[in-house]
């Protein structure tokens, strides 16, 4: 546990070290507010809850978290600080699990940076806040997800190009799941049960439930489900690639 | 260290196996977990009631539920497949609270199969699908007992969402109650089929009475009478006035002994208004409930009624002339309890000059179903009858800027208006006289008896040979959708919609009002401006006629003139302005939070980097220079 918290704190500080963390947040918040604003017509819409908000997440962190999770392992193993990382006396779970938990405290700190947005819909109007605060908590699982995603795919190559591209790449899928785009690639040969689960698999699908303003045990167990599954792979990539 | 190709492929194999151990969690969580929530919305929107809770206790004969959804045909319809998973877990909730009582079963009743067949039979209606292949969808409920009893929800309408809960509680109710319940009318108006003598031949009942034919038995209540058949489940008063004290202390001990009442009272029933052969000045037929009402403690205007010539109905008078009449109401949504299944789907309702309802302290509480709007204002009921041009109505009268109640609930302690006793002509029903009712009271009241009526509501067409109806306002599913609810447990009737959808921008809002109002008021002052400007030229120009002045204007005059016209434009001017200023508020609102929100935010964290790096390099720079 300590180990954890020790790379975990290493980690965060490290991100602020640079300007990365900056351009992140700058991007985040702006392409948040614009796309809020003129691509959902919040304001002229006139109604007092935060959907044309919480509808874009999904595809923002599609594109952004995979930007942020891709140096993550890529740039470690490009100028070989991970074999000084593996030195030290940490195991390389809990390396993953502090690497990624700095992440996700980082992606949720971003989050709450849209504070303003929740002060915005407030001030306008009397929005359900119970809805809002579930959605937030899906956000919150949501970015888990993707990140989880990236860090694994991130651990998968030494180029951080690669893997923003793949990491990109395998969110559209996990979040298009549940649509014609992905399912009818298996509706001709798998059987249905195998369409059922892709289906199942769906961010999206998970996150709509969580935003309604009910939050689910079972869409809980989805994202932390997902959450320790890349996390597994993550380390069992990097177990193997040591070796190698 | 050699990496051996076994431990390669065992990472692997550890990498997919817990692949297929993650997915079958989820499918598992997904189809075993159902219920396990947390309902953050503020409504609990999500959150079956207690009155579902109390039906569900009460279920007696085992209930199965089939679900008969086209799971193959809403592919490519999102939100219909969304609305059907909704049905289903909600379903799936009945299921978990009745402890094994109901079973639920979902069926896709492909095209060509029995499931098919079956729901046609038992009256399901598809609807087209939208997708291109004509697939026609089914989403809709046949609950069935061990008793032969069936109940069906044709489709599940998605706009319906609020009333979901509302419509399975209701469809168990009724399943469990099997007998058709009875509404009994007690009508001074001619609402129900009867005979004209002098022609022998019948009038038909008016449409509301149809209305409620298709979901009970209609039955008439002969007056006098000394009590109310208790097999009336709700009593139907239209228009009470000269009824003998023992038929209202029979309608009285019937509230007082649980019975439910839908009352509709009105200062000026049109229908039995006007010029008649006896009295062709016109007389105004006004209810008379007797003491009733002040026993229950609610007050309606029934010697003033309700015009607004904003909201009126445009009418053709006598000459063919198009003009509005003040009295008819409009009532759009505006106007409408959206939370209340009485008036929730309702999307326009016309009133003929209604009372006001208002409640006395102490008396039974009203919770408002349709108001007229804030423009609206009350009239003496006189004024209604043997009216020429219904727009003299409309001459003086001043808004009173409040919304005035014309239908409402009636919930709470109900007192006899007897409360010593039965009157000297008066019989107590079986159950004895009561002073008061044990259980608090549900009624219904209306201030209005034209609501009822067909010219109202209804379009009347001959088309081969046959009378058809055609609904052009929402009157008589209002008035059904209230004996409906009535008809009900009291738990029904108290499930109300769950949460309006509409949560609308309150501060825009105000702005817009405040924009509307400071515009009318230059409005109003510029048109009096015109007035008064159109009456000095047409002072001058009389004046000039008589030879007064001559043709040529005095300088004073002119001037004058000039003033006015000046006067004039400028408040155009103004008028224009105050739109555009106001128009502008609202922007600039909008301008400054789009600013917060997209610049302003970034901003702040860019600024922060800067201060951190600058700090940092300063503080790098010192050191070296130190060092050095």
């Amino acid at each position: 546990m300590r180990a954890i918290g020790a790379i975990f704190r290493r980690e965060l500080s490290g991100y602020f070290v640079t300007p990365v963390a900056y351009v992140f947040l700058v991007i985040f918040l702006a392409l948040m507010g614009a796309l809020t604003f003129y691509f959902g017509a919040f304001y002229e819409r006139g109604q007092a809850d935060l959907g044309p908000f919480f509808g874009l997440h999904p595809w923002l962190y599609a594109f952004l978290v995979p930007a942020l999770a891709m140096r993550l392992w890529a740039e470690e193993r490009d100028t070989g600080t991970i074999e000084l990382l593996l030195t030290l006396p940490v195991t390389t779970a809990q390396a993953v699990i502090g690497k990624f938990l700095a992440a996700w405290v980082f992606v949720l700190f971003a989050l709450a940076l849209t504070a303003p947005m929740w002060w915005t819909v407030n001030y306008l109007g009397e929005p359900d806040n119970g809805v809002i605060l579930a959605a937030y908590i899906g956000s919150g699982f949501m970015a888990g997800g993707f990140l989880a995603i990236g860090s694994f795919v991130s651990a998968l190559t030494r180029s951080q190009v690669v893997a923003f591209v793949i990491g990109f790449v395998l969110c559209f899928l996990f979040l298009m799941a549940g649509y014609p785009l992905v399912l009818d690639a298996f509706r001709g040969w798998a059987p249905q049960g195998v369409v059922d689960a892709i289906s199942a698999m769906s961010f999206q699908a998970h996150f709509e439930s969580i935003r309604r303003g009910v939050l689910e045990l079972r869409d809980l167990i989805y994202f932390v489900g997902l959450i320790v599954f890349f996390l597994f792979a993550n380390v069992t990539v990097i177990e193997m690639k040591k070796g190698e | 260290m050699r990496f051996a190709p076994g431990r390669r492929l065992q990472s692997i194999a550890g990498i997919a196996l817990a692949g297929v151990l993650f997915v079958a969690v989820v499918l598992l969580a997904d189809a075993l977990l159902v219920g396990a929530r947390v309902d953050l919305t503020e409504d609990r929107l999500y959150t079956l009631s207690e009155a579902t809770h109390g039906i569900v206790e009460d279920i007696d004969e085992p209930i199965e539920f089939t679900l008969y959804f086209s799971n193959d045909a809403a592919e490519g319809v999102p939100f219909v497949r969304q609305y059907a998973q909704r049905v289903r877990e909600l379903l799936e909730e009945y299921e978990a609270l009745s402890g094994g009582r109901i079973d639920v079963r979902t069926v896709d009743p492909k095209p060509l199969t029995e499931a098919r067949d079956r729901a046609l039979e038992h009256g399901l209606e598809p609807v087209p699908s939208g997708t291109g292949n004509n697939a026609r969808l089914f989403l809709g409920l046949v609950a069935t007992n061990s008793t032969d009893g069936v109940e069906v929800i044709e489709f599940f309408e998605p706009e319906r969402e609020r009333f979901l809960e509302y419509d399975i509680s209701r469809l168990v109710w009724s399943l469990m109650n099997p007998d058709p319940p009875v509404v009994g009318v007690m009508s001074r108006l001619d609402i129900t089929e009867r005979y004209n003598p002098s022609t022998r031949e019948p009038i038909p009942a008016w449409a509301v009475v149809d209305r409620i034919k298709e979901f009970a038995e209609v039955r008439e209540v002969d007056t006098p009478t000394t009590g109310i058949d208790p097999e009336i489940d709700v009593l139907m008063l239209v228009h009470p006035r000269d009824y003998r004290e023992r038929t209202l202390y029979a309608v009285d001990q019937y509230l007082t002994h649980g019975g439910r009442a839908a009352v509709f009272v009105d200062p000026v029933a049109d229908t039995a208004s006007g010029p008649t052969r006896d009295q062709p000045d016109g007389r105004v037929s006004a209810s008379d409930p007797g003491p009733l009402l002040e026993a229950w403690g609610v007050d309606v205007t029934l010697g003033h009624a309700v015009a607004d010539p904003r909201n009126g109905l445009v009418v053709s008078t006598g000459e063919g002339r198009q003009t509005v009449h003040p009295g008819l109401l409009g009532i759009t949504r505006q106007g409408l309890a959206t939370d209340d299944v009485i008036t929730a789907t309702v999307e326009r309702l016309v009133f003929g000059s209604p009372g006001v309802i208002t409640n006395a302290e102490g008396g039974l509480e009203i919770t408002p179903l349709v108001q007229a709007a804030p423009s609206a204002s009350v009239l003496p009921a006189e004024r209604f009858v043997g009216l020429d041009d219904p727009s003299e109505l409309a001459r003086g009268l001043k808004p009173l800027g409040r919304p005035l109640t014309v239908a409402a609930r009636l919930h709470g302690d109900l007192r006899s208006a007897w409360p010593d006793g039965p009157p000297p002509e008066g019989e107590p029903p079986a159950g004895g006289h009561r002073a008061a009712a044990a259980d608090p009271a549900n009624m219904v009241l209306f201030a209005d008896t034209d609501v009822l009526s067909d010219r109202l509501w209804v379009n009347e067409r001959r088309q081969r040979g046959q009378t058809v109806r055609e609904a052009f306002a929402g009157n008589g599913d209002m008035v059904a959708n209230a004996i409906e609810n009535l008809l009900g447990s009291d738990a029904l009737i108290g499930i109300r919609g769950a949460g309006t959808s509409a949560r609308p921008f309150t501060r825009v809002q105000e702005l817009e009002r405040e924009a509307a109002n400071q515009f009318r008021e230059k409005e109003r002052e510029l048109r009096e401006a015109l007035e008064e400007t159109e009456q000095r030229l047409e002072a001058l120009r009389s004046g000039r006629e008589a030879g007064e002045g001559g043709v040529i204007l005095s300088e004073e005059q002119q001037q004058e003139l000039a003033a006015q016209r000046e006067r004039r434009n400028r408040l155009r001017r103004e008028l224009r302005e105050v739109r555009q200023r106001l128009d502008a508020r609202i922007e600039a609102l909008g301008d400054r939070l789009r600013l917060l929100n997209i610049v302003a935010v970034p901003g702040v964290v860019a600024l922060t980097a800067l201060l951190v790096f600058g700090f940092r390099r300063r503080r790098r720079r010192r050191r070296a220079a130190a060092a050095a």
